[in-house]
């Protein structure tokens, strides 16, 4: 048992003897949540609402179905990667390179940045066949081809937002104005999580940038915000403030933290207010999440043979050890581990927006440390009950960018709403299986069409929800994740 | 006689309200109350499909007239009076349970009480009434009873919590009292000078004296504009990807400014919506209107100026909606409201109200007032503008009527026009039905059309074949490509940067090459008096010029009159050079679409340009705008409504999709809100409206929002939800009494109703609660024990400043940035950096942070500060972890605890008294002798701790180090973090 461990599990067996701390909760009703959130409004149809307990909203709750996943690992790679040099295989397109879009195509169509009649572009990368169920992909992806047969693909994704700050708000709460619950709120908020020690929704970061959605990505919106996601970092703390100021050590923490608490019991005592009850409690946690979150984010406990598989080294901000690190949380029950990878917005308008040099990069970037991650999730029995996702927040166009009319100085594609790719793995999705085809460009959809509210829809339902009843009233309505339009579940992408 | 069963049902549908609340909110005992008793069956149990989204069976319960139309099976529903004919029971009480309304699938199943409400409502009739809060506040303090206001108030909580089988508690102690009211009116600790005054006792005109001297504070205004800023979704940022800086904080200060001089608030709010439309406003009424200007602006690559624009204007109708009335009426912009009778109509005629202001999404930020630095110089800067407006006006109104001749005008006939980059250019011939339906110079003449691929910056090159003509003016029209369209959805517009024409005169000999001449242009006029960009400026070497920026719908011309009149003879050839020089953000090039350009020959134009006055009036606009510069000044956005003849009209959009418009309206309130026949036509007259004495809910949803803020929850706790989906009040009577005083009696006065409140018994009770008392009442929703609330986010980090000894009272001005860890801005293509403060600034009130709408200050965004991203009219109060390490371990919080214990240590006295001392200060109250041995025992073990350390720092003795781990824990004790 090294140091950390010791201090863990003393901190753990300090709570479990408070006797005082046990008989308040218990017999109060603390509350995290102020106590006007113990009454939340009455909605028509709340029936299906979840009934947090504001003991400890975080604790682990049943969904209304038998889940097919227990936690979330959601790779967004941010300013939307291209299908067509990945996995929408387009040898049509290919052939019709350098042609002019026909018009028909784009008649009365919405582009950020295309203007007049942009000309197709074909793969930029040669595709191949892998794996046992031969699925195309570019050769950018190397690693991800071992583990290809894991993957279900969605070549029919479509968005109607084609700006990505809106994109990106659509993908992660459902909306494209701010002020919607994320994904990952409504995850916690429906089941809690398995660790009170750490936040049960972490965000990791990067590509150098934020992403363009900003802290909204991660926002709870309307749910109470204790269900916000609570970014980690590489530099600095891992999570900001986790670290004692200087000339306190974790003994000296401690003592400060009993002393709090023993002088709030005093308080407790003399006013009954069951809030302090909670606040005991909170710092509780906050010192057992000070340990506890130092480990996990300790890359240096990975063996060499680990980070090795990853080509993750500690120290560095990566999304190679933010995979390495989604691993870790989920591992220790964190229910929703959100990464963003920022740099995918390959315009064309210089290297690093080049479909050639920076796109390469940054699939190199990614290529080993997914292929990783899902290897390790599996080795460890981790993968069966993680859902992994894989997106951007749209597709690009099959048509080269001619920014302002003219041609751009490198290969780039505009943004588009009308058809993307993306893949999902492990808790409860059927592995090795495509769904949808796009037509002979790829502009859109020839067959299954899926929204992002279906996505969401599909997701919560591998989760053990029914989207329709994952409800919370806020401003006059049973607010959802998929809106109030209908969500439909893809039932074909279920294992 | 009512039967129990209708008291019953009531307690289902409200079963949050202890039975005895319900008994005493229903109304006389004789009748069915419809808004008690049926409307939450409806709300429950039948909207669903029989509501504002859905009619199934063309059914709906919203409104009277509706539920006793006729439907599809050829009945109606009710037949007033006869619950034994109607439909409606048979279908509740229908045996066959797959036939049975409501179906099972849609939950529980009417109970036999709630059925027997129904038929016993029928049967009287079916009286209907409006919602509760559509209905306006009678008070209910009549004037023949000897109650005062407080005494009024006090009796009803106390008279409600004895029905609750609550005994209320007696009067706070002294010191607790006076940290209630301290932060809640200033959001401040209490002042020393304020704790000497209570030591011998707290009497009432004690208790007045500190209320009024804290009303009085210069920090009052602190405290309660942050309760406004979050409606305000005020931020110093924009918004969306980039997230730039935005001059908002003059805005900010004017709300401060305006609750310091209890500015009423009924004026407040005539000031926030539509200051600018008021007659002379000043520059604080300009400033208050940047209050819709904090919607987000989208400037990411690719956006569409008028998409976010709509989404700008939905901000504003929906703040306003749930920020003032406390209506859900976002819910009405795809479809009718799903339970309150507001229609889709009635959303977008709110609309209408906020569609015709002159912002459109722009990174300019446009319409924008240059606010002064130096509050002492808005009087001189407002006038300076004011007589700018004037000037311009005065030239506008000569020059139109004149450009408005239109026979005047001969059309140029264009033989050859092109461009560079990919944009094309086509010859074409006007359509002179076309050309009168728009009120064009009908005479003569073709057009430039750009068609295909069209080019950022494009230059376009033209000529034509002169006839002879003496020119005094030309006259450019430029048209959207499709005039009819465009009116609904606009395209994008254009910059003219440079206009410049040239003459090649016919060679006077065969052979001889031809004269070139220079046309000089002396004046540029646009068709608006005071555009975004003066039309003057093509005629200069800049990008700006003649612009519809960024959105044109309709065509727009500009006049252009030469410094002397020119003669064109017969073999003249022109050669015009339209050069555009802007691009922008949006999704389409700044180009002129279809461009026409014809001459005058009058001279009164020669002879304005040279009339004295007009030259005048011309230079005088000019200097005036030099002496303005001279002002140092932020570019602040505010509202400015469009010239009438530019107004957009406003359609209902197809399941509020922009791009799918449907029939035209025009603005108004809800009709259900209208309390006369006067329509409700612009921002002036919705303002005026919203404090009208017959407007039943502005008043009652500020006072209900005062009331959270002072009680821990509102009478109605849903504060952003008076609709039929929000609580009932828990106290109606009270609500309606405080609404009713607040805006008569007191006449909007914030500090006479903060008054009235924090002076009631209800609000100074003693907080302490017992076992028996919590499980009665677990939320103190009957108050009778003092309410004991977690600081706000702005007071965690003001108490810690004031209790550093730290604190900086220094109000106003641009934000500021204390300490924050590295990274936490990292917005993409921004390079805008937090530059901590190492001055005093550091230490200034938390409402003075740096705001940024992505990316907040992370230690306020601990304590549920909102990202003001939208509006947000109710504000989390949670307990986290995470907030702990906040007060903890941010090096902010500990460099204050450094301060604290440094005040401490200063303290003449023993360590006992020194830590006794601190203690008091932060939480006011006397420690128990076992919670200050323990604060001994933590410093003798941190002194050990001290001692341990490796180096010992020099410049921190262990008496230091161990009194600095003592001041933070204060900080982070539960007494100090609640008030």
């Amino acid at each position: 048992m090294n140091l950390w461990q010791h201090q863990l599990s003393e901190s753990r067996s300090l709570a479990t003897r408070r006797h005082f701390l046990k008989q308040g909760v218990a017999g109060l009703g603390a509350c995290w949540l102020a106590a006007e959130g113990l009454s939340l409004p009455a909605a028509a149809s709340s029936a299906g609402a979840i009934q947090v307990d504001p003991t400890n909203p975080w604790a682990p709750r049943a969904p209304h179905f038998s889940p097919r996943a227990k936690r979330v690992i959601f790779l967004h790679m941010a300013g939307a990667p291209s299908q067509f040099e990945l996995f929408d295989y387009k040898p049509e397109l290919a052939r019709l390179d350098g042609q002019p879009c026909p018009a028909s195509l784009i008649a009365g169509e919405r582009f950020a940045f295309i203007r007049g009649v942009p000309k197709l572009l074909g793969p930029n990368y040669p595709f191949h066949q892998v794996g046992e169920t031969g699925r195309w992909i570019s050769d950018r992806l190397p690693h991800l081809e071992r583990v290809i047969d894991r993957l279900c693909f969605v070549h029919t994704m479509q968005t109607d937002q084609f700006n990505h700050a809106p994109a990106q708000l659509l993908v992660h709460t459902g909306s494209p104005r701010g002020g919607g619950a994320s994904f990952g709120s409504w995850t916690t908020y429906g089941l809690g999580s398995e660790n009170q020690n750490l936040p049960g929704f972490i965000v990791l970061l990067s590509g150098g940038k934020n992403p363009s959605v900003g802290q909204a990505g991660w926002g709870s919106g309307f749910l109470p915000s204790v269900y916000q996601g609570v970014q980690c970092r590489s530099e600095g703390d891992p999570v900001l403030f986790l670290s004692n100021p200087d000339g306190i050590d974790a003994t000296l923490r401690r003592r400060v933290v009993e002393a709090i608490n023993r002088v709030n019991q005093e308080t407790h005592a003399e006013m009954g207010d069951p809030e302090t009850v909670t606040r005991i409690a909170q710092y509780e946690m906050a010192c057992r999440m000070q340990l506890e979150a130092t480990t996990a984010m300790n890359l240096s406990e990975e063996t060499a043979q680990t980070l090795a598989l990853y080509n993750a080294e500690p120290g560095a901000e990566s999304f190679a050890n933010n995979c390495l690190l989604a691993r870790r949380l989920v591992e220790r029950g964190v229910r929703f581990v959100q990464l963003f990878d920022w740099g995918w917005d390959m315009h064309g308008t210089s290297d690093t927006t080049d479909l050639g040099g920076g796109f390469a990069k940054k699939t190199r970037e990614i290529d080993q440390p997914i292929a990783a991650l899902l290897e390790d999730l599996e080795r460890r029995g981790l993968l069966d009950e993680t859902l992994v996702v894989w997106a951007g927040e749209f597709g690009r166009t099959p048509m080269a960018e001619n920014r302002g009319g003219k041609a751009n100085p490198f290969l780039g594609r505009d943004h588009h709403a009308k058809a993307f790719t993306l893949w999902m793995a492990g808790g409860g999705v059927k592995a090795g299986y495509s769904h949808g085809e796009t037509d002979p460009v790829g502009y859109g959809p020839i067959t299954a069409p899926v929204q992002v509210r279906d996505l969401h829809a599909t997701l919560l339902r591998l989760l053990g929800f029914d989207n329709e009843r994952l409800v919370f009233p806020a401003r006059g309505l049973d607010q959802r994740l998929t809106g109030v339009e209908k969500a439909h579940v893809v039932e074909e992408l279920l294992a | 006689m009512p039967s129990r069963a209708l008291f019953s049902s009531l307690s289902i549908a409200r079963q949050r309200l202890p039975l005895v609340v319900c008994l005493l909110i229903a109304q006389p005992v004789w009748a069915v109350d419809f808004n008690a008793s049926v409307r939450p069956i409806f709300v429950k149990s039948c909207l669903a499909c029989h509501g504002g989204v859905r009619q199934q069976g063309s059914l709906s319960f919203i409104t009277r007239e509706q539920a006793l139309a006729t439907t599809d099976s050829g009945d109606p529903s009710i037949l007033p009076g006869n619950a034994a004919e109607s439909v409606l029971m048979e279908r509740i009480k229908e045996p066959d349970d797959d036939l049975r309304m409501p179906p099972a699938e849609h939950g529980p199943r009417l109970t036999p009480e709630e059925v027997e409400t129904l038929r016993a409502w029928i049967d009287a009739g079916a009286p209907w009434s409006d919602p509760w809060s559509f209905q306006v506040p009678v008070d209910p303090l009549g004037p023949a009873t000897a109650d005062s206001d407080r005494q009024f108030i006090d009796r009803m909580i106390d008279t409600q919590a004895a029905s609750a089988g609550l005994t209320p508690g007696g009067p706070a102690p002294a010191e607790e009292w006076l940290r209630r009211v301290s932060f809640d009116l200033v959001g401040l600790p209490p002042t020393a000078a304020h704790r000497a005054s209570i030591t011998a006792g707290l009497t009432p005109p004690l208790r007045e004296q500190i209320v009024d001297e804290l009303l009085a504070s210069p920090h009052f205004g602190e405290r309660w504009a942050a309760v406004w800023l979050d409606l305000a979704r005020y931020a110093d940022t924009i918004g969306y990807e980039r997230d730039p800086h935005r001059d908002a904080w003059p805005y900010r200060d004017a709300v401060i400014r305006a609750f310091n001089r209890d500015q009423p608030l009924d004026e407040f709010l005539v000031r926030q919506l539509a200051g600018d439309r008021l007659p002379e406003p000043t520059m604080e009424d300009l400033l208050a209107t940047t209050f819709h200007r904090n919607a987000p602006t989208n400037i990411e690559g690719g956006t569409d100026d008028e998409e976010f624009r709509i989404i700008a204007v939905v901000d504003r109708v929906d703040t306003t909606g749930q920020a003032l009335l406390g209506l859900t009426v976002g819910c009405a912009r795809c479809h009718d409201h799903p339970y309150d009778p507001i229609t889709q109509a009635d959303y977008y005629r709110l609309f209408d109200l906020f569609n015709s202001t002159a912002d459109v999404d722009l990174r300019e930020e446009w319409p924008t007032v240059q606010a002064p630095l130096d509050p002492s110089r808005y009087e001189e800067a407002q006038r300076l503008d004011r007589e700018r407006s004037a000037t311009l006006e005065r030239l506008f109104q000569r020059i139109s009527p004149l450009a408005s001749e239109l026979q005047q005008w001969r059309g140029v006939t264009f033989d050859h026009a092109e461009s560079t980059g990919e944009t094309t250019l086509e010859v074409r011939a006007v359509d002179p039905i076309e050309s009168a339906a728009l009120a064009l110079p009908p005479a003569g003449g073709n057009e430039i059309v750009a068609v295909g691929t069209l080019t950022d910056r494009s230059i376009y090159a033209a000529t034509a074949a002169a006839t002879p003509l003496t020119v005094t003016a030309l006259r450019l029209e430029a048209l959207p490509l499709d005039p009819a369209t465009a009116a609904i959805l606009p395209q994008m517009g254009f910059v003219l940067s440079k206009l410049e024409l040239t003459i090649e005169r016919s060679p006077a000999a065969e052979g001889e090459p031809p004269v070139e001449e220079q046309v000089f242009f002396v004046a540029g006029f646009a068709d608006e008096a005071d555009p975004f960009i003066a039309a003057d400026e093509s005629l200069e070497d800049n990008p700006g010029g003649w612009s519809v920026y960024t959105k044109q719908r309709q065509p727009r011309w500009a006049v252009f009159v030469l410094d002397r009149a020119v003669t064109l003879a017969a073999g003249d050839r022109l050669r015009f050079r339209f050069k555009h020089d802007k691009a922008t953000d949006g999704q389409d090039a700044l180009l002129i679409r279809r461009l026409r350009a014809a001459f005058s020959s009058d001279t009164r134009w020669t002879e304005l340009i040279r009339d004295e006055a007009f030259a005048a009036d011309r230079l005088q606009e000019h200097e005036l705008r030099q002496q303005r510069k001279a002002i140092a000044s932020v570019s602040t956005p505010i509202m400015a409504e469009l010239p009438e003849r530019l107004r957009r009209p406003t359609r209902l959009m197809e399941r509020g999709n922009w791009l799918s418009p449907g029939a035209p309206l025009e603005a108004d309130v809800p009709a259900a809100l209208r309390h006369d026949d006067q329509p409700v036509r612009d921002r002036l007259m919705l303002a005026r409206w919203l404090t009208s004495p017959e407007q039943p809910l502005t008043a009652r949803v500020f006072v209900n929002r005062v009331w959270r803020e002072l009680m821990g929850t509102g009478i109605v706790a849903t504060v952003d939800d008076f609709g039929s989906t929000g609580e009932t009040p828990t106290h109606p009577q009270v609500l309606d009494h405080l609404a009713v005083r607040f805006s008569s009696t007191w006449k909007w006065s914030l500090k006479q109703l903060l008054r009235e409140l924090t002076l009631t018994r209800a609000y100074g009770r003693d907080a302490r609660a017992t076992p028996a008392t919590l499980a009665l009442d677990p939320s103190n929703r009957w108050l009778a024990r003092g309410p004991r609330t977690r600081l706000t986010a702005e007071m965690v980090r003001d108490q810690a400043l004031v209790l550093s000894g730290r604190f900086n009272p220094k109000a106003f001005g641009p934000p500021v940035m204390p300490y924050q860890p590295e990274g936490v801005w990292n917005s993409v293509h921004s390079t805008a950096r937090w530059q901590a403060a190492d001055d005093e600034a550091r230490f200034r009130r938390a409402i003075y942070v740096y705001w940024k709408r992505t990316a907040g200050y992370p230690s306020l965004m601990a304590f549920d500060m909102p990202s003001r991203e939208q509006c947000a009219a109710k504000r989390d109060r949670t307990n986290t972890p995470l907030q702990a390490l906040v007060t903890m371990n941010d090096p902010a919080y500990v460099e204050l605890a450094e301060g604290f214990a440094t005040r401490m240590l200063e303290h003449d006295a023993s360590l006992e008294e020194r830590v006794a001392w601190g203690y008091t200060q932060t939480t006011s109250t006397v420690p128990t002798t076992a919670a200050l041995r323990e604060l001994l025992s933590l410093h003798s073990a941190a002194l050990v701790a001290a001692d341990a350390r490796d180096p010992r720092p020099e410049s921190d003795p262990p008496e230091r180090f161990a009194m600095t781990i003592v001041a933070s824990t204060l900080l982070n004790l539960d007494a100090a973090l609640t008030k």
